[in-house]
């Protein structure tokens, strides 16, 4: 049991709680939108971002947020005035991000360890300074939710018709893109800017098997996702793994199983 | 005062002019249906007019520029798209809807809120279904839902997008009944598109066709 009395360990949980529960609201929000580029759009602009912090010598978590949050407001207004589905801009967006990261990479002399490190995100070294982040984004995302949660739930219902309701869809569904941004970017440090994405994607998507209301949804995907980053830690700790890769391994075992299972009970019946 | 009064209006998507200089005015009280052949921009009109598309020209309803009009006095059906909810919304949560657009983001959902919804569930045939998931109905059903939505939120004018679209026979019919009854009790002004001829009901009393951009009395 010394992992309880293990400053590292313990701040790498709280920091993974933090990641579990915001990824658990983003992830169903990017479900229910049917936009799951987003997760990946937004994880290789926090990368390429980051990196472009490393390059110029600034904190590369701020970076990160920075290019994130400029990458969703391109998203929404470049889809509308483009008349393509926003999945078409998340598309083309990852490409170029990855791209640029890659230049910047070739060309600034990062060394690879540091890259890979921001790919798959290392919670052992983040700070304490990371998890106030980590909280204060996750505190953002309750008090944005219980705010707005008729006017996010018209949205995620139906775009067109929240719209023509008198609903302000655009102000609700840009805040939501933010909102993600700031998410993947901040768990660049915990995760990892492209394993981010698989914890924004797998969780409400398990859930949704199970899922007979709006509310079991969202309990049931911070459920999994938190699950999945504690279970992820734990496995880390004890068989010397990756923890970013166990974390996005646990979840899609969780995929597999909620699969599996709802498969069963629908047999049975 | 017209429900609705269109001048010049034209829209442009993605570089391609859908529509262009439409005149229309449309009387309060009245049951309109707009026909034409696919792809002559009647689903566009119907948007445009609910807000939901940029447009240049004037759009008045009710008398006040569409920009500064209440939303809550515009009621909108959308094409059947029930094979595309992902939602698990029940079917009373999803008429609801309807409500909070009416109440606003402070007003909470009251007794009175609950009581409007459960007679729009009532007079729209899907009192039934109420605790039914949204994604699990038939697409007849999924248009009722879309029309008692509209119901609990009161509008004046209320524009449907082909509303048939996709639906049998037994349910076209059905969904006739129930404009034709709502129509009726509710007084308000009715603007439908439909490129299917027989989809028009017969208490319908001005029916337009557009082509070519141009609106016609048939």
């Amino acid at each position: 049991m010394g992992f309880l009395t293990d400053y590292f360990f313990i701040k790498a949980f709280i920091a993974l709680l933090f990641t579990g529960l915001a990824c658990g609201i983003i992830g169903t929000w990017v479900y229910l939108l049917n936009i799951p580029f987003v997760g990946v759009a937004m994880a290789h602009a926090a990368f390429a971002g980051a990196i472009l912090g490393l390059s110029v010598g600034i904190n590369p978590v701020l970076s990160a947020a920075l290019l994130c949050v400029a990458s969703s407001f391109f998203i929404g207004p470049a889809a509308e005035k483009g008349g393509f589905s926003p999945n078409i801009f998340m598309g083309i967006l990852f490409s170029f991000m990855l791209a640029l990261a890659f230049l910047l990479i070739a060309k600034t002399g990062i060394s690879s360890y540091e890259a890979l490190s921001l790919m798959w995100g290392n919670v052992l070294i983040v700070s304490v300074k990371d998890i106030y982040f980590l909280a204060a984004v996750t505190f953002v995302i309750f008090a944005f939710f219980l705010v707005f949660k008729k006017w996010i739930t018209a949205v995620v219902y139906d775009r067109e018709v929240a719209l023509a309701c008198g609903i302000p869809e655009k102000f609700i569904f840009y805040s939501l893109l933010i909102l993600c941004a700031l998410t993947v970017s901040f768990n660049i440090r915990t995760v990892g800017g492209l394993l981010i994405y698989g914890l924004i994607t797998i969780p409400p998507a398990a859930a949704s098997r199970f899922a007979n209301n709006l509310s079991s949804l969202y309990v049931l995907s911070s459920i999994f996702s938190v699950f999945s980053c504690a279970a992820g830690l734990f496995a880390s700790y004890f068989f010397d793994l990756p923890v970013g890769a166990s974390v996005i391994i646990i979840a899609s075992v969780i995929f597999a199983l909620s699969f599996l299972l709802k498969k069963m009970i629908a047999g049975k019946q | 005062m017209f429900a609705a009064e269109i001048k010049n209006l034209s829209v442009v998507l993605s570089g391609k002019t859908i529509l262009k200089n439409i005149n229309l005015k449309i009387e309060d009280g009245s049951f309109t249906v707009i026909t034409g052949a696919n792809g002559t921009g009647k689903s566009t009109l119907i948007k445009t007019l609910c807000g939901l598309q940029k447009y240049s020209g004037a759009v008045k309803i009710l008398g006040r520029d569409l920009k500064k009009t209440d939303r809550s006095v515009i009621g909108y059906v959308p094409q059947n798209n029930v094979s595309e909810r992902t939602c698990p919304l029940s079917v009373f949560e999803a008429v609801s809807i309807g409500r909070h657009a009416k109440n606003g983001l402070l007003k909470k959902f009251s007794e009175k809120d609950g009581k409007i919804v459960r007679n729009a569930l009532k007079i729209s045939g899907i009192e039934n279904i109420k605790d039914s998931l949204v994604g699990k109905i038939s697409g007849g059903q999924s248009q009722k839902i879309s029309i008692a939505r509209v119901i609990v939120q009161r509008p004046r004018i209320i524009f449907l997008d082909e509303p048939q679209a996709g639906l049998d026979m037994e349910s076209k019919k059905d969904f006739l009944n129930l404009t034709e009854r709502l129509y009726k009790k509710f007084k308000f002004t009715c603007v439908m598109v439909t490129h299917d001829l027989d989809d028009i009901p017969s208490f319908c009393k001005k029916i337009l066709k557009l082509e070519n951009s141009e609106i016609s009395e048939t």
